[in-house]
């Protein structure tokens, strides 16, 4: 099994105009794989049809290596998923919650929800209505670790906490990863903490995924570049020109982004004359944002 | 930038991690681990060893960890025999992938600078004296670089640089 998540060619459309369209991603089995989009690009709803919530039109979807949603059955058991919007019950208490959920998944670990439990700090008696945001995100993480999931699905799961919390939060699912060698599967917008986490990157963008690849690739492969004297139309460029802009001020000084690069690539711009300045890398966020800026279609007024 | 590239380590802090180096694993400050192993929050590793990692930096992570144990061991921050952390704890502690802390583990141990007991641990090789001083050149030679091409960006020339620098060292590199 190469890969813990699989869709190919995946359609979907809702009433009011959102599809996905041919969409396809591979997660790679025990990579922590880290899925940014901006808000309504279809994150949520990509995720939702591979949990088996929500079903394709058309494509291919594979979860642990059988199909969704035939099998969803046996690919819930071992998968740990911790939602957008908690699924659990106000009347309840945390002991309560954590007795009512184990009695869905046969592998569930007792002894290691107890542990999680105190060293999350989450007190049993305590009511779920009455539970901070962050005692809320704790629990829910303890829910979809104690079942030892082969796949750990997190939407957007430190999303409002506070960072102690999201250290301890996060601190559990290393751990975790850690000892089990499990695929996780995160959504979110905090992009220093995927970039510290994720060695896959996938980006959505109006309902497709516009890269997928190992978070190195990613970084590294786009650059901003300061050009001067480049010909107008330079031929066989050996990487992508995602956008080029004239630098303010007199002179040829140009920007260039550029997504593919190589640090061998610097001699391209000799052989057409022209002269590049200087290779100023681009952290995660940089990267995300420029690749989203030429992966959409120029409308006019922007810029 | 400049604070997390660790070369020169002959620095007030070396002393104080040589002097800990006597009980072992403390080289990281490691012991707090076993002590307050209950609660996440509170597991720390002081060590300034791996501090300032930089998950924004376009070297890869594992590459960091990797230059920053051979900076120890040239700087004898870190001697044959001491254990680097688990991968799990390194993990935890930095917030990062497993995986990359395995990554690094590896490359360390293919250029001999530590050696993997499966089941045990990962300890710092014997590492002979001049592996050392080529590493501390290495190091040397990537500060330089760093800054010859920050004063390039800035329009300083080298001359001037070598001015400033033996301004503040009193060691001249000008003929």
């Amino acid at each position: 099994m190469n890969n813990a998540i699989e869709l190919t060619d995946v359609c979907w459309s809702a009433d009011k105009g959102f599809e996905l369209r041919d969409l396809t991603l591979r997660v790679p089995t025990g990579s922590i794989y880290g899925f940014l989009g901006p808000n309504g690009s279809g994150k949520t709803t990509t995720i939702r049809i591979f949990m088996g919530m929500i079903e394709a039109d058309r494509g291919d979807v594979r979860v642990l290596d059988r199909p969704v949603p035939a099998d969803m059955t046996s690919i819930l058991a071992r998968v740990g998923y911790v939602p957008e919007r908690p699924h659990i019950y106000p009347a309840l208490t945390v002991g309560e919650q954590i007795r009512y959920h184990s009695s869905f998944f046969r592998l569930w670990d007792r002894g290691w929800a107890e542990e999680l439990r105190k060293r999350l700090d989450l007190d049993p008696g305590q009511k779920i209505a009455r539970l901070s945001k962050g005692e809320t995100g704790k629990l829910l993480l303890l829910l979809a670790l104690a079942q030892r999931p082969a796949l750990l699905v997190l939407d957007e799961p430190t999303e409002g906490l506070d960072p102690v919390v999201r250290r301890d939060v996060l601190a559990a699912a290393l751990d975790y990863v850690s000892d089990t060698g499990a695929t996780v599967f995160i959504s979110s917008h905090l992009m220093h903490e995927l970039e510290r986490i994720c060695d896959w990157v996938g980006v959505m963008d109006h309902g497709q995924v516009v890269a997928e690849l190992p978070m190195q690739l990613f970084k590294n492969g786009i650059k901003r570049l300061r050009v001067a004297d480049a010909p107008d139309a330079p031929k066989g460029i050996p990487f992508t020109v995602l956008s080029r802009l004239h630098e303010n001020g007199a002179g040829s000084g140009e920007t260039w982004i550029v997504r593919g690069w190589e640090p061998s690539m610097r001699h391209y711009f000799d052989s057409v004359g022209a002269t590049l300045r200087d290779v100023i890398d681009l952290d995660l966020e940089e990267s995300f944002v420029e690749l989203l800026r030429s992966s959409r279609p120029p409308t006019s007024g922007s810029r | 930038m400049a604070g997390h590239v660790r070369g020169g380590g002959q620095g007030g802090q070396a002393g104080g991690r040589r002097e800990a180096r006597g009980e072992r694993p403390c080289a990281y400050g490691l012991q707090c681990l076993t002590v307050s192993v209950n609660r996440y929050s509170s597991t720390q590793l002081h060590g300034a060893v791996f501090e300032g990692i930089d998950p924004r930096s376009p070297t890869p992570l594992y590459e960091q960890i990797a230059a920053r144990v051979r900076v120890a061991v040239a700087a004898g921050e870190l001697g044959p025999g001491d254990a680097l952390p688990s991968v799990r704890a390194l993990a935890r502690e930095l917030r990062i992938n497993p995986a990359t802390v395995v990554q690094a583990y590896r490359d360390l141990a293919i250029d001999g600078f530590v050696e993997i007991r499966h089941g045990h641990g990962t300890f710092v090789q014997d590492v002979p004296g001049f592996v050392r001083d080529e590493e501390r050149t290495a190091q040397a030679e990537k500060l330089v670089r760093k800054l010859l091409q920050d004063a390039a960006r800035l329009g300083i020339s080298a001359e001037e640089i070598a001015d400033v620098f033996a301004a503040e060292t009193g060691v001249s590199i000008r003929e």
